[in-house]
């Protein structure tokens, strides 16, 4: 039984089903099709839910183990590992998982504690961590945006003057500077994004093909 | 000077960030007053909005934005609250990311009860939904076949509001607030099928994918970012918190610039003055 459920040609079964009457769908306005693309669509909504306890859970089970690692003295399997002595870390992870969850399933995601701890902990984590990574940014950009050879001094003039056009203080200084910016938005990165996307959908509508037409087996049979 | 331009060139990066930290706070305790010159795609989105939607329509309100750059659209949310109270628009909100209920609660819905909206009658909210590009595919096709409960657990059917709204035709636009490519994902489900307008609402980095959408007419316009938020509640003529922080991402930006170009002057200096350019640059 259990063999005949990992057949790789009722995985691939499954996927030219899926792919079939979603990308029908939208090809022909009949009513079996958008009934059973609806059908399908459900059932990846209910997997897209289920698949947070998953991540729970796995997230659980791996740190864990990791301050399993992290508490070993240095010797037998874990010798050596970077982790080892870092089970604060994992520990606080852990905490607040279960303790997050716990709030929410007990007092419910509308109670003051859940809420306080959604409002003062996590938003300012969440935000602190984005503000971080803009100090990493200008650090960057300070030793980068140096006009060394002609092509970094092309991106330096690009980088600058959409830099003065994104924010009032260009115009302040030289009305010219959102007229050469917006140029720079609105023809180099826009020509050059839309040709990435054009190539991606191509390649998306080619993938679609290759799972209707039975092809793609490399995401049911483990790279074949 | 010699010693001036090397020490420059190997400046610390700390005083960097003090300076860059210092510009973005000091606004908030003396104000700059920059000037806020609207940005076309912003005008184009506020024209649609204030010409084209007709006053007391249903307005689909998304709220996909993850909390991390809720420094960027907390003031655009709350300006879009209080600008669809003023214009009577019934509300239905839903959020494909799970922070959306946090700022449905916290900048949306407290514009509705300043306004007396009533629940159920002006405005819904049918929390988070997940799937993402599935589940706003689903939403475009029926909110009653993908959903039986609001988020507060009422029965769809008996919210007076949703008798008949069911599919994205019930709706005259939608405001898509996203960090992700969730206003993307209504472009393509529900622009392309069923010709509803979208108004991305995006963090900053999202401008340049949507600038395309509207140059290619796909979308009436777009706010993004720190800048589209200011601009929309100085647009509305609010006190928001938004067109201050343009004051301090104006002057974050200039002393960055700053140090850019004399960085680069110091380079220069360096290189014509016959020093080996392969040293000059810093500590990575």
């Amino acid at each position: 039984m259990s063999s005949l459920i990992r057949r790789k040609e009722i995985t691939i079964a499954i996927m030219l089903f899926c792919a079939f009457f979603v990308f029908a769908d939208r090809a022909y306005k009949a009513p079996i099709l958008l009934d059973t693309s609806k059908w399908v669509q459900k059932w990846v909504l209910a997997i897209s839910a289920v698949t947070m306890i998953v991540t729970f859970i796995s997230s659980i089970i791996r740190n864990t183990r990791r301050i399993q690692t992290s508490l070993s003295e240095g010797d037998g399997p874990d010798a050596g590992s970077s982790i080892v002595g870092q089970w604060f870390y994992y520990g606080t992870t852990l905490v607040a998982s279960v303790l997050t969850v716990a709030v929410g399933l007990t007092m419910g995601i509308q109670s003051n504690p859940y809420q306080w701890m959604y409002q003062y902990v996590f938003q300012n984590l969440a935000t602190a961590i984005a503000s971080f990574l803009g100090l990493f940014y200008i650090g960057a950009a300070f030793r980068a945006f140096r006009a060394r050879t002609a092509e970094a001094a092309i991106l330096l003039i690009c980088g600058v003057t959409v830099m003065l056009t994104t924010n009032p203080f260009g115009e302040a200084i030289w009305s010219g500077f959102p007229v050469i910016g917006s140029w720079f938005l609105n023809w180099v990165s826009i020509g050059s994004r839309r040709g990435m996307g054009l190539a991606s959908s191509v390649g998306t509508v080619a993938l679609a093909i290759r799972v209707i037409l039975g092809y793609e087996r490399s995401v049911s049979a483990g790279g074949e | 000077m010699s010693s001036i331009i090397d020490k420059f060139e190997n400046l610390d990066r700390r005083i960097l960030l003090w300076a860059v930290v210092i510009c973005v706070t000091l606004p908030y305790f003396i104000p700059v007053g920059l000037p806020i010159p609207y940005e076309p795609w912003v005008l184009d989105a506020i024209d649609f909005m204030e010409n084209e939607v007709p006053d007391g329509a249903t307005v689909l309100l998304d709220l996909s934005a993850a909390l991390r750059v809720i420094t960027e659209l907390e003031g655009g949310m709350q300006a879009t609250g209080w600008y669809f109270t003023q214009r009577g628009f019934k509300v239905v909100g839903t959020c494909f990311y799970p922070d959306g209920v946090f700022e449905w609660y916290n900048f949306i819905e407290p514009e509705f009860i300043k306004a007396g909206y009533v629940y159920g009658e002006d405005y819904v909210f049918l929390g988070y939904i997940p799937g993402e590009s599935t589940g706003v595919d689903r939403l475009a096709k029926s909110i009653r076949d993908l959903i039986s409960v609001d988020y507060e657990g009422n029965k769809i059917e008996d919210l007076p509001m949703m008798a008949d709204i069911d599919k994205a035709e019930d709706f005259a636009f939608v405001m898509a607030f996203g960090s992700g490519w969730t206003p993307g994902s209504y472009i393509t489900n529900w622009y392309l099928p069923y010709g509803i307008p979208i108004i991305p609402f995006s963090h900053m980095y999202g401008l340049s994918g949507y600038l395309s959408s509207w140059m290619a007419g796909f979308i009436p316009g777009t706010i993004c970012g720190v800048r589209g938020s200011g601009e929309w509640a100085n647009y509305l003529g609010l006190p928001s918190t938004a067109v201050t922080m343009l004051d301090s991402v104006g002057l974050g930006h200039a002393i960055m610039i700053l140090f850019i170009i004399l960085g680069n002057i110091a380079m220069l200096i360096e290189k014509y003055g016959g020093k080996d350019t392969e040293s000059i640059g810093g500590s990575p």
